[in-house]
C-alpha cells in the first residue's frame, strides 16, 4: 500500500490542480494490484521468496555491484545488449524490480527499444502514451507517461506510439530534461533504460550519453569477442560498468 | 582435458543440439540410414585357409649327405607365392573351377586371373609350414577355388621337380660323354708323343755328362804323367850312354879297392898290422890303387877314340830308359785318341740335352691337357652319379615335397564387416557424425559461448545470468522431448523394418526382380 501512496504523491505533484485528473490517477492506482506470483514467473521477473533462489541472488548480486559503482547515489542506468535477442529488456526489468526489492527506492524503466518494445506488458491496463509520445508532444506531461506496474516501487514509461524518428528526440535536448527531472525529483529513485542492440542502432549510443552508466548485454552463442569488442568501444570504458553474460 | 572442460563442452553441445533438434534427427536419419545402404550393398566375405607342408626332412637326407644334390629351397613361403601366382597355375585352376568355356575373351580371363591372384594371400608359418587363404563372395566359390589351386600346385611342383632332375642327369650324362672323347683324345696324343721321342729324359743326359767329365778329367790328369814321365826319361836317356868301357874297368878296380879296404879293415879289428893275411891285403890294395891310376890314365889319353872292341859293352840302364820311354810313349797316343773321342760323345750329349728340352715344353703341354681332362672327367663322372641319385629320389618322391598338412574347410560364416554389423553402426554413426558435426560448429563458430572467455576483455563481468524457464517453457520442452522421441523411435522404426527386410531378401523380391 505504501508504493500506492507514493504513486499517488508523484502524481499529485505534477497536476496538483486538477483535480480529475487526480481522481483518475487515483483510480488508476486502485486498479494497479501486484502481479501474482505465477505471473512474475511466467514473466521471468524475480519477487522475493521466488523458489529460484540463485536467480534472485544473482540479481541481488549484481545490484550491490552497481550501487557500489555509483557511491550509493541514485543514477541512470542504460542496459542494451550486443545483438537482437540478447536479453536487454529482461535484464532492464529485472534490475529494476530488484531495486525495487528494497522498499526505501524505486525505480523506473524507460523503455527506449525502438525496434522490439516490451515493457509496456508491465503495466497492468491502458498504457498508450510512452516517452516518443512526451518527446513529441509538449501537451503531454512527465505524469502522463510514467506507469505503475503489477510489481510495487517499480515505474514504467513505455515507448508509446510515436517512434518513427526516436533518434532525433532521444538527441533532443529534451529528452535530457526529461532524464534529469526525473533523477533529481527522487534521489532514491534509479532508472533504468530498456535500449536497443548497441551494435545495430545509433538510438542506443545516443541514449548512452544521457546515461550515467552502461550494462552490456551478451546473450549465450549471440556475438563474437569482435562484436563485444566494437561495443565496449562505442560505450567507452569510462562509462561501461560491465558486461553481464546471458544464458 | 580436465573433466570440467569436458562437461562444459559437453552442455554447449547439448544445448546446440537442442536448439535445433529437428535438424539433427534429420542428420542423424541421414546417416544412419546411409550407413545400413552401405551394408546393404556391402559383398559378404567368405575366406578359407589350408595349410601346407614343405617337406624337405625327408629319412633319405642323412643316408646320402652331399651325394645326391637335392634342390636347396631358402625360401619355401616365397617360392610357393611366385608359383600359386603365377599365370601358369591360376590359368590351369581358372579353366577347371570355371570352366573353359565361361569366358568370352582371354581378356576377361587374364581379368579374373589377377583377381584371383590379389585374393590368394600366401603367408609363412615357421619354417617349413605355408599357409595359403582365400577369399570370394560365396563359400562355395572359395571352397572350390582353394582346393583347386593347391591341388594344381603340388600336381605341377612335383612334375617339375622330376623334369628338372631328368633333365639335369641327361645333361651331365652328356657332358660326361664329351669329356670322355676329350680324355681319349688326349691320352692318345700323349702316347704318340712319347712313342716318337728317344732321347729320354733330363736326368739320364745329365747323368752321362757327368761321367764323361769325369772320364775327360781322369784322362787328362793321366796324360799330363804321361808326358812328365816321357820328359824325366828323355833327360835320362841324354846323360846315359849307350855304352859302357873304361869306366867301366876303373870302376871295377874301384869297388874291387873298396872290398879289399873293408876286408882290412876286418882283419885289423883282430890282427895286428905284421899279420901275413893284413900284410898280403896291403899289397894287393897298392896294386889295385896302381891299376886304378893306369885305367885312368888310360882313360886321360884315349876317350872314347881309342876304346876298344871287346871293351865296348851295352849299357844296360839305358836299354831300360829306352824301353820304358816308348812304351810310355805308346800309351800317351792311345789317351790321347780316348780323348778325343770322349769329347766328342760330350758334345753329343749336350746335343742331346738341348733337343730334350726343346720337346720338354711341348709333352708339358700335352700332360696338362691330358691332366686337366682327366681331372674334369673324373668330377663329372661323380657329379653323374649324383643326378642319377637324384633323379631316382624325385621318381620315388623323396626330394622336397608339398604336403597338404591342414586341408581346407568349406567357409560357413562370412568374415570382415557383416551385415549386422552395418545394422548396429548405424545409429552409432548417426549419433557420432551429430555430435560431431555440433562439436566442430561450437569449436568453429566464432561467437561466445562460455562466459570464462569475456575476462580477456578487461572489463568486469558483473554476472552470469542463468537460464530461466518459465512454466510455459517448461511445457514446450516437455512437448517438444516427446516428439523428439517419438520422431526418434518413428526413424528406428523405419530403419529395423529396412533392415530386416533387407535381411529376409523381401527388397529383392521387390526390386530386383
Amino acid at each position: 500500500m505504501k508504493s500506492s501512496g507514493e504513486v499517488k504523491t508523484l502524481f499529485n505533484s505534477n497536476s496538483s490542480d486538477k483535480e480529475k485528473a487526480e481522481q483518475a490517477a487515483i483510480a488508476r492506482m486502485g486498479e494497479v494490484d501486484a502481479f501474482s506470483h505465477d505471473q512474475l514467473d511466467r514473466m521471468k521477473i524475480i519477487y522475493p521468496g521466488m523458489s529460484n533462489l540463485k536467480m534472485l541472488n544473482i540479481f541481488r548480486e549484481l545490484r550491490t555491484q552497481l550501487m557500489q559503482v555509483n557511491k550509493k547515489k541514485n543514477f541512470v542506468c542504460m542496459v542494451s545488449s550486443i545483438s537482437h535477442g540478447g536479453g536487454a529488456s529482461y535484464m532492464a526489468t529485472n534490475l529494476a524490480a530488484v531495486f525495487a526489492l528494497d522498499k526505501t527506492k524505486t525505480s523506473l524503466l524507460i523503455d527506449a527499444n525502438l525496434y522490439s518494445p516490451s515493457l509496456h506488458e508491465l503495466v497492468i491496463g491502458d498504457s498508450s502514451n510512452g516517452v516518443t509520445d512526451y518527446l513529441s508532444n509538449p501537451a503531454i506531461q512527465v505524469k502522463d507517461v510514467v506507469y505503475a506496474t503489477g510489481i510495487p516501487r517499480l515505474r514504467v514509461i513505455p515507448i508509446g506510439g510515436n517512434s518513427e524518428a526516436a533518434a532525433e528526440y532521444f538527441s533532443s535536448d529534451k529528452m535530457l530534461g526529461f532524464v534529469d527531472e526525473i533523477r533529481s525529483r527522487y534521489p532514491d529513485r534509479y532508472i533504468f533504460v530498456d535500449a536497443p542492440p548497441i551494435n545495430d542502432s545509433s538510438e542506443a549510443r545516443i541514449l548512452s550519453e544521457i546515461a550515467d552508466m552502461v550494462l552490456l548485454v551478451v546473450p549465450h552463442g549471440g556475438a563474437t569477442m569482435d562484436e563485444i569488442d566494437a561495443a565496449i568501444e562505442i560505450v567507452g570504458k569510462e562509462k561501461l560498468s560491465g558486461l553481464v553474460y546471458n544464458n | 582435458m580436465d573433466f570440467s572442460l569436458l562437461v562444459k563442452y559437453a552442455h554447449v553441445v547439448i544445448r546446440e543440439i537442442w536448439q535445433r533438434k529437428f535438424l539433427c534427427l534429420f542428420g542423424f536419419a541421414v546417416v544412419s540410414f546411409i550407413v545400413l545402404l552401405i551394408g546393404m550393398s556391402w559383398p559378404s566375405k567368405f575366406e578359407t585357409t589350408a595349410t601346407i607342408f614343405a617337406d624337405n626332412q625327408n629319412i633319405l637326407k642323412p643316408l646320402l649327405q652331399n651325394q645326391a644334390a637335392q634342390s636347396q629351397v631358402q625360401n619355401q613361403t616365397r617360392v610357393v607365392r611366385d608359383m600359386m601366382h603365377s599365370p601358369r597355375i591360376l590359368k590351369q585352376v581358372v579353366e577347371s573351377v570355371y570352366g573353359l568355356d565361361s569366358f568370352e575373351s582371354a581378356e576377361e580371363m587374364g581379368q579374373k586371373i589377377n583377381q584371383l591372384r590379389n585374393k590368394i594371400q600366401v603367408q609363412g608359418l615357421g619354417s617349413s609350414y605355408i599357409k595359403v587363404s582365400y577369399s570370394d563372395s560365396t563359400a562355395e566359390d572359395a571352397y572350390r577355388v582353394i582346393n583347386a589351386v593347391i591341388d594344381i600346385f603340388i600336381r605341377t611342383s612335383s612334375e617339375e621337380q622330376r623334369s628338372e632332375s631328368r633333365e639335369a642327369f641327361l645333361f651331365i650324362d652328356n657332358q660326361v660323354n664329351q669329356y670322355k672323347d676329350q680324355l681319349l683324345l688326349a691320352e692318345e696324343r700323349l702316347k704318340e708323343f712319347r712313342a716318337y721321342n728317344f732321347d729320354g729324359r733330363d736326368n739320364d743326359v745329365d747323368a752321362s755328362i757327368s761321367r764323361l767329365r769325369d772320364q775327360i778329367e781322369e784322362l787328362k790328369i793321366s796324360l799330363d804323367e804321361d808326358r812328365t814321365t816321357i820328359k824325366a826319361l828323355e833327360r835320362q836317356l841324354a846323360d846315359e850312354s849307350e855304352f859302357s868301357a873304361t869306366r867301366q874297368r876303373a870302376d871295377v878296380y874301384v869297388r874291387r879297392l873298396e872290398d879289399l879296404q873293408a876286408r882290412l879293415s876286418a882283419l885289423l879289428l883282430t890282427y895286428t898290422e905284421d899279420y901275413p893275411d893284413v900284410v898280403s891285403l896291403k899289397y894287393q890294395i897298392e896294386d889295385v890303387k896302381s891299376a886304378i891310376r893306369e885305367a885312368e890314365e888310360a882313360g886321360k889319353n884315349g876317350e872314347g877314340s881309342n876304346t876298344s872292341e871287346d871293351e865296348l859293352v851295352l849299357n844296360p840302364l839305358y836299354q831300360e830308359l829306352r824301353s820304358r820311354l816308348s812304351q810310355v810313349s805308346t800309351d800317351l797316343k792311345a789317351k790321347e785318341k780316348r780323348l778325343t773321342a770322349l769329347n766328342a760323345l760330350l758334345k753329343q750329349e749336350y746335343e742331346r740335352r738341348k733337343r730334350i728340352a726343346e720337346r720338354a715344353a711341348e709333352e708339358a703341354e700335352l700332360t696338362r691337357d691330358y691332366t686337366v681332362t682327366r681331372r674334369i672327367y673324373e668330377d663329372m663322372l661323380e657329379r653323374k652319379e649324383k643326378a642319377r641319385l637324384s633323379m631316382t629320389l624325385n621318381v620315388e618322391g623323396q626330394g622336397v615335397t608339398y604336403r597338404i598338412q591342414e586341408p581346407a574347410l568349406p567357409p560357413l560364416n562370412p568374415t570382415g564387416l557383416r551385415f549386422l554389423h552395418f545394422v548396429l553402426l548405424g545409429p552409432i554413426a548417426g549419433v557420432c557424425a551429430i555430435i560431431g558435426a555440433i562439436l566442430a560448429f561450437v569449436v568453429l563458430d566464432p561467437r561466445v559461448r562460455f562466459p570464462e572467455r569475456l575476462q580477456s576483455l578487461g572489463v568486469p563481468v558483473l554476472a552470469v545470468v542463468p537460464h530461466v524457464n518459465t512454466p510455459f517453457t517448461k511445457r514446450m520442452f516437455r512437448m517438444d522431448m516427446m516428439l523428439c522421441v517419438f520422431l526418434g523411435l518413428l526413424i528406428m522404426a523405419a530403419y529395423g523394418g529396412l533392415a530386416f527386410a533387407s535381411k529376409l531378401g523381401v527388397l529383392e523380391k521387390l526390386f530386383g526382380g
